[in-house]
């Protein structure tokens, strides 16, 4: 099944066709999406600013991961569904529209760094090799959420 | 106690969104119903050329002769001129054919997808290959 | 000479600089999706606190500590979303005075302002007695969700004002 047969099969399930007759069931599923964005953009940015020694720099970075990742998790979740939601209401649009292609080429680095990032600090008290390697893993993870993020905005204005 | 703050911020999250439709007279049913395309053919009464979205009003004659003002709502002036269109394009009193979508609400209104000139040049205001009123495919 | 408050904003939304803004092909895009991001930066900082408050987050770090780490990230988002949301508003400003959803968002934004002003002079002002304590005391749990609610709620009404246009 290509990607493109996947969209059009999508775009013609019951949900797809909930979605297009509804005034504000899109509406609704973005405003989740909206806060969930915001919440999982702070966690992550916190995680991260420790990894760069600016946030508790006196705390272990295991121990904030792990406090915050219950909410990461959650929050990804959450932007997953309300995500694959909004899709249904215009899916040829998304796959045509370049923007929601970046977004989707985006997240996939972005979700493999963090949770590489995730594993390595939850597991061990001295997760990289260097510090330097340890900025550049902070840099490049909000670096690459915050592409996702424009790109997201970005579908829109297109 | 984790219960009790999701109840809170849950209630608080749905308590906003369902003001939103419940409130919302005119423009917020109105989004557009993707089984309704239309084509409006009239005379431009005013051009709105802003951000987000740009809109462009039509005096349009139905078969019985009664003229009514309709609404059609296209991309940002971005999104416009990077597919053709620009703000000096739609002259006020020329005659233009609108593709688009009606609103759900039933009110004057389309979300704009191919717009015609009278020179002749068409505009698809959509994305290609989306499936919409005046989509080319390409 | 009188002149009303919608008359102000007709005049402001009028002026050259906002209507460059208002028909530009790129700012009006580019600030409106600073102020969409920079909710990152201002309700997901804040929210960390307010649960630390309400024990979730960080249990281990005292909560002076946790205030004192986050809110300079939240004020410096803050200035952010000030910045772009004046600029939107200024580009807009007769639409957003007729907009209910404009209006909710200001109503709650002052809200969001009194509740932690109130929270720093009054349950604040004891917690050296309760900053490492297994739960903080109530009315400091009650301004973190709070926090929460009305920011949320903040953000929907923003998202909304689109609606009402």
């Amino acid at each position: 099944m290509s990607i493109l047969s996947l969209f059009q099969w999508y775009d013609h399930t019951g949900l797809a066709a909930w979605m297009h007759k509804s005034a504000w069931g899109f509406a609704v599923v973005e405003m989740f999406h909206l806060v969930a964005l915001g919440l999982f953009g702070g966690a992550i940015l916190i995680v991260n600013l420790r990894l760069l020694g600016v946030f508790l720099p006196d705390r272990p970075t295991s121990q904030i991961a792990r406090s915050l990742s219950p909410l990461i998790f959650g929050t990804l979740a959450i932007l997953a569904v309300t995500g694959v939601l909004m899709i249904s209401e215009e899916a040829m649009k998304c796959y045509h529209n370049a923007a929601f292609r970046w977004k989707m080429a985006l997240f996939v680095p972005a979700l493999l760094i963090s949770w590489e990032v995730h594993r390595r600090v939850a597991v061990s008290p001295e997760p990289f090799a260097s510090e330097r390697t340890a900025k550049f893993a902070a840099v490049a993870t909000l670096a690459l959420w915050f592409a996702v993020g424009v790109a997201g905005r970005a579908v829109g204005y297109l | 106690m984790k219960h009790k703050l999701g109840i809170v911020v849950g209630i608080a999250i749905g308590l906003a969104t369902f003001v939103v439709p419940v409130s919302a007279h005119h423009s917020f049913a109105a989004e557009f119903d993707g089984s309704k395309a239309v084509r409006l053919v009239g005379k431009l009464t005013k051009v709105d050329w802003s951000n987000p979205h740009t809109y462009f009003y039509l005096d349009v004659r139905d078969d019985k002769g009664k003229t009514a003002n309709w609404a059609c709502e296209g991309g940002g002036p971005g999104a416009l001129s990077r597919r053709g269109l620009a703000k000096g394009d739609l002259k006020l009193g020329d005659t233009i054919v609108v593709d688009g979508y009606r609103a759900k609400d039933g009110s004057n209104l389309v979300d704009a997808r191919r717009v015609t000139l009278p020179d002749g040049r068409s505009i698809y205001g959509g994305t290609p290959g989306d499936g919409g009123p005046g989509d080319n495919g390409q | 000479m009188s002149v009303s408050l919608f008359e102000f904003c007709q005049w402001l939304n009028d002026t050259g600089p906002a209507t460059a803004l208002r028909e530009s092909k790129l700012m009006f895009p580019i600030v409106e999706s600073i102020h969409t991001l920079a909710i990152t930066l201002v309700v997901g900082t804040v929210a960390i606190l307010d649960l630390r408050l309400l024990g979730l987050v960080l249990k281990k770090v005292p909560v002076s500590r946790v205030a004192a780490q986050i809110l300079p990230l939240t004020w410096k988002g803050f200035a952010l979303m000030a910045i772009t949301g004046l600029l939107l508003f200024y580009s807009e400003a007769a639409k957003c005075y007729h907009n209910p959803a404009f209006r909710l968002k200001l109503i709650l934004l002052a809200l969001v302002g009194l509740n932690p002003l109130i929270f720093h002079f009054t349950i604040y002002k004891s917690v050296n007695q309760w900053d490492e304590a297994p739960q903080t005391p109530g009315r400091a749990r009650l301004a973190a969700t709070l926090s929460l609610g009305l920011w949320s709620a903040i953000v929907v009404a923003g998202r909304a004002i689109a609606y009402f246009n």
